[in-house]
């Protein structure tokens, strides 16, 4: 462990780290845009110099690795003026467009120059700058060679990380730019990350192209619904059109890393954009009718109580592995309590490895959580209610954000149409219109994993939380929170609960995997369940 | 007075580039005693000879051979670095055209010095007739068996691969030079790790110019103690300068390092044309600061000439006289150097093309009398903080002229012209 003193400050860090890593230990922050993490150093925008006692020249920080006795001065006169004038040169050529550029407010160009830059231009001449054509490196992404900095952290990301080496750079000197190898487009699976990599507004993603300002947007941190990775991503929503705008991953080195997919990034428009279910339906007869929440939990609870009487064998819940933690163990709860013993949930599957560590073949978020929880850890509990619905054993079904379509062959779905058109009750609970939900009888609109609280388990047992960044629709509700309603409604006392944080606390106590965890220990960045 | 020639002698003879040429002038005679020789003894005749690089930095050469680990489980690679590119120099191309075997023989001595099995001979793609000439040469090195395999029945084995350059200046720098033998971008890469750790194809890689390594088989020969009897103490053998510019007899002239500037340019170039004057001198190539008239009896060897904040560079020296307008040159230099910048570091890109931008305004009377501070503060900010020397090769020439010429400076911008009359240079082509 080399010790080294950074602006007077001594201090002694592990042997392999750069000075940008060394001073961010102690606070430093030293500036800079082709230095990642994660990528290759290239020390190519010389943004990070700083002075080294017994070195002539200013060093860049990103290329200068710690050693016993290393004086760094990141504050002295001259390193200030480098890293000054590394900003007045990144300019000349810059077009400053802040106002229209989509990188604006969150630009790490922008806010260099605001710290570290000189704050005037003693280049004469704006109009004489270099405009070139910005042109598209995919059908997503726009390039604008007048912002770019050239600091190739894109280029390194799909020569390192993806290795797929879509993009390359062209020319020299001036005339250098980021250009996709003939006959290629930037279509890989974690393409989208350029966007973020890039440290200027260079690269730009078409769907927001010009349509947002990040500034009015509020962040939420959560975990990606869309496979069993569980991949951090941070949602950005303008509270003004209450809608998800943008997707981006958050950084979490246990789980993707710096990276998402491009699924993860952009289908949350498939599910905001959807065809929502946005209040309470109760049929009448042939025909549909709104109706209010309490009098669509009534006719639910009623008939199941009803029936359970009748033909106890008769009543079957079905979750999901859509469904959070806290929702999975109070559907269990509530069978339990209601005493019904055909409860199953797809319990989802993992199968080899995932594409660039990231992708996995199961597309549940929670797959983990529902054998953990305590549904059968594979597919045949739920291949079981299947069957019985299929015989007619089942007479009252209440189905919680599953469609039950998908388990049954293109032949029999005819035979599963009509078993459930029998079925005396068949009450749906869902954020998405699917076929399951057009044949209920009560329709209970859900939230997508967009719009609640809980937590997700995933593939290798990191119990992560989701929040809440834009309120479901309507009048629809997070499930949990019907699920509570619901359960009052048969047990008063075992459904209080004011929020799925005290779920949380009660799956803590119940089941040992999860003994001792609370939503302060999961943090930001999720914990590990036991063993 | 005559040179000394030693690397030049025979470059005036008839097919002074074939091998019966150099042979029949008692070529190839150092190869068998240097084969003889421990290699490590090699590297220190070398070193005791005092040799230093001649592609520029005037590194000595025997104490780079000596940081290669000999032992290395990788391959060890030297590259003869043939790409000559520098405004101003054009003697590596008479060694490679004349007598191309001199420099052949160097590479192989170097490569067994260094426990190299694989030479790289990088030549600029502008030298078609030089990569011509090298290809027969090497072809007949082969025949004659000082190349290939088992060398002169010693067992060392050296293969040497001609390597034409796309025409890029950048090129000629050492670690852009080994990017692009690697089938890249010319694009130099960060130092440290330096070539001899890690170079080409990430193997210890060694780079030598070519009139380092010509000077090799003469060390080998005559020994150490006679090429450091030649030159200076601390600049040992003889240099290859290059007169052009403003010269009554431009050409090259072989002479001892440490010869005053004036006699190179009085007595071997014959002087400036008649009726004009020595105005500036580029004494190194065009990356070197230039020395005004004043400074001609500075002696031309690396170290007093870095005394006097300018450097021998390539020691290509062009004389500018009176009737060349020093902004004009100023910005000669800066385009070159912006179009030839890979474009990797801000203070390079951006910078070598506002110098242009502001030493083009100032040479059509557009410029501001602020605009010489802000150059000067540019050209500081461009040397030592980019990841090559390309920067500081635009910046330091330019600084100095701004510096030692200011009055021309400001005479135009008062002016509102240039004294000199129109510039004829043509445009660039800025699309792309
Ligand atoms: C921009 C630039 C261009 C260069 N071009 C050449 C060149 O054309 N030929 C050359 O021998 N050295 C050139 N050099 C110097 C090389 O980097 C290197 O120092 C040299 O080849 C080492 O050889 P030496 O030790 O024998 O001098 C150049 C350096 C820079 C910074
Ligand atoms: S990239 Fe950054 S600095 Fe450049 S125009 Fe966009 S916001 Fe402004
Ligand atoms: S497009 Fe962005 S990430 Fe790519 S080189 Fe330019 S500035 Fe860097
Ligand atoms: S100094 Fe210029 S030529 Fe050298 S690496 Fe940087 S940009 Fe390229
Ligand atoms: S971050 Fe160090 S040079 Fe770019």
């Amino acid at each position: 462990m080399p010790k080294l003193t950074i602006d007077g400050k001594e201090i002694e860090v592990e042997d392999g780290l750069n000075l940008i890593q060394a001073a961010a230990r102690i606070g430093i922050e030293v500036p800079h845009f082709c230095y990642h993490p994660s990528l290759s150093v290239v020390a190519q925008c010389r943004q990070c110099l700083v002075e080294v006692e017994g070195v002539p020249k200013v060093m860049p920080a990103c290329n200068t690795f710690v050693r016993e006795g290393l004086i760094v001065k990141t504050n002295s006169e001259r390193a200030i003026n480098a890293r000054k004038a590394t900003v007045e040169f990144t300019l000349i050529n810059h077009p400053l467009d802040c106002p229209i550029c989509d990188k604006g407010g969150e630009c790490p160009l922008q806010l260099t120059t605001f710290k570290h830059g000189p704050g005037y231009s003693r280049f004469d001449g704006p109009e004489e700058k270099k405009v070139r054509r910005k042109y598209y490196l995919s059908d997503r992404i726009m390039y604008d060679p007048n912002r770019c900095i050239m600091c190739t952290r894109c280029v390194r990301f799909t020569e390192e990380i993806t290795k797929t080496g879509e993009l390359g750079f062209e020319g020299r000197a001036f005339r250098k730019k980021i250009v996709v190898f003939p006959g290629k487009t930037l279509d890989n699976e974690l393409a989208g990350n350029v966007i973020d990599l890039c440290p200027v507004g260079a690269l730009l993603d078409k769907d927001t192209l010009h349509e947002e300002r990040v500034w009015y947007w509020k962040f939420t941190d959560t975990v990606c619904p869309l496979c069993s990775n569980g991949c951090n991503i941070t949602v950005g929503v303008d509270p003004r059109k209450g809608r998800v705008a943008r997707v981006r991953p958050r950084v979490n080195l246990e789980v993707n890393e710096y990276w998402i997919c491009d699924r993860g990034r952009y289908e949350f428009k498939g599910i905001q954009g959807g065809k929502r279910l946005k209040e309470p339906i109760v049929r009448i007869g042939e025909g549909f009718e709104t109706a209010t929440w309490d009098k669509a939990l009534h006719n639910i609870s009623e008939r199941i109580k009803r029936i359970k009487e009748e033909a106890p064998e008769s009543v079957a819940f079905v979750g999901s592995p859509l469904l959070t933690n806290e929702e999975l163990y109070l559907l269990l709860k509530l069978a339990k309590i209601v005493g019904i013993n055909n409860v199953a949930s797809n319990a989802g599957k993992v199968e080899g490895g995932k594409k660039f560590g990231l992708i996995s073949t199961d597309p549940f978020p929670n797959s983990m959580g529902v054998r953990d929880m305590g549904f059968a850890s594979d597919n045949d509990g739920i291949g079981e209610v299947i069957k019985s619905i299929l015989k007619g054993k089942i007479r009252a079904l209440y189905v919680v954000g599953e469609d039950l379509f998908q388990f049954v062959s293109q032949e029999e779905r005819g035979r599963l149409t009509e078993a459930l058109s029998k079925l005396s009750l068949l009450a749906v609970q869902d954020f998405k219109l699917t076929e399951t939900v057009k044949l209920a009888h009560v329709i209970l609109p859900g939230a997508s994993p967009y719009e609640k609280d809980g937590t997700f388990t995933n593939d290798e047992g990191r119990v992560q939380r989701i929040k809440k960044a834009i309120p479901p629709p309507g009048d629809a509700k997070p499930d949990w929170e019907i699920l509570l309603l619901l359960g009052k409604r048969f047990q008063k006392e075992g459904f209080i609960y004011i929020n799925p944080s005290q779920v949380m606390l009660e799956i803590s106590e119940r089941i040992p995997e999860y003994k001792g965890m609370n939503y302060e220990k999961i943090g930001i960045l999720g914990i590990k369940k036991r063993e | 007075m005559p040179e000394m020639r030693i690397i030049r002698t025979y470059v005036d003879r008839a097919n002074s580039e074939s091998i019966r040429s150099y042979i029949a002038s008692g070529g190839y005679t150092a190869l068998p005693t240097a084969l003889k020789m421990d290699p490590l003894r090699i590297i220190d005749e070398v070193k005791k000879s005092g040799l230093r690089g001649r592609g520029g930095a005037g590194f000595p050469t025997g104490i780079k051979w000596s940081f290669i680990q000999r032992d290395s489980k990788k391959p060890i690679y030297l590259c003869c670095n043939a790409d000559e590119s520098e405004p101003g120099s054009f003697k590596d191309r008479e060694i490679i055209e004349r007598d191309p075997h001199q420099m052949l023989e160097g590479i192989i001595i170097a490569c067994y010095a260094i426990n190299s099995h694989k030479c790289y001979i990088y030549i600029r793609g502008e030298m078609p007739k030089g990569a011509r000439v090298l290809e027969t040469s090497i072809y007949e090195a082969y025949e004659k068996g000082f190349l290939g395999e088992n060398i002169l029945g010693s067992g060392f084995n050296i293969d040497v691969v001609l390597f034409k350059g796309a025409g890029a200046y950048i090129c000629g720098e050492e670690t852009g030079l080994l990017e692009s033998i690697e089938g890249k971008n010319g694009e130099p890469r960060p130092k440290p790790p330096f070539p001899a750790q890690i170079g080409l194809f990430g193997c210890p890689t060694i780079v030598n110019n070519v009139e380092t390594l010509a000077c090799v088989p003469h060390i080998i020969n005559r020994g150490a103690e006679w090429f450091s009897s030649i030159g200076t103490p601390k600049n040992t053998g003889t240099k290859i300068y290059g007169l052009s510019g403003s010269i009554n007899r431009p050409g090259l002239y072989e002479l001892p390092l440490g010869i005053p500037l004036r006699e190179l340019i009085h007595e071997y170039g014959e002087g400036v044309p008649k009726g004009r004057h020595v105005k500036a001198i580029s004494p190194g190539g065009s990356s070197a600061p230039v020395l005004t008239a004043e400074e001609i009896d500075i002696p031309m060897d690396f170290d007093s000439l870095a005394k006097a904040g300018s450097m021998l560079g390539t020691a290509g020296v062009t004389v500018i006289d009176d009737s060349t307008c020093m902004v004009r040159v100023a910005e000669n230099l800066a385009h070159f150097y912006r179009d030839e910048s890979c474009g990797q570091c801000v203070q390079c890109r951006e910078g070598t093309w506002w110098l242009e931008k502001m030493l083009a305004k100032i040479e059509e009377g557009r410029g501001r009398m602020e605009y010489i501070d802000t150059l000067l503060d540019a050209c500081f900010q461009m040397k030592g903080t980019t990841i090559c020397a390309l920067a500081d090769g635009c910046a330091m020439p330019i600084e100095s002229i701004v510096k030692k010429f200011r009055h021309e400076f400001e005479e135009h911008i008062r002016l509102g012209k240039c004294p000199f009359g129109d510039r004829h240079m043509g445009t660039w082509d800025e699309s792309n």
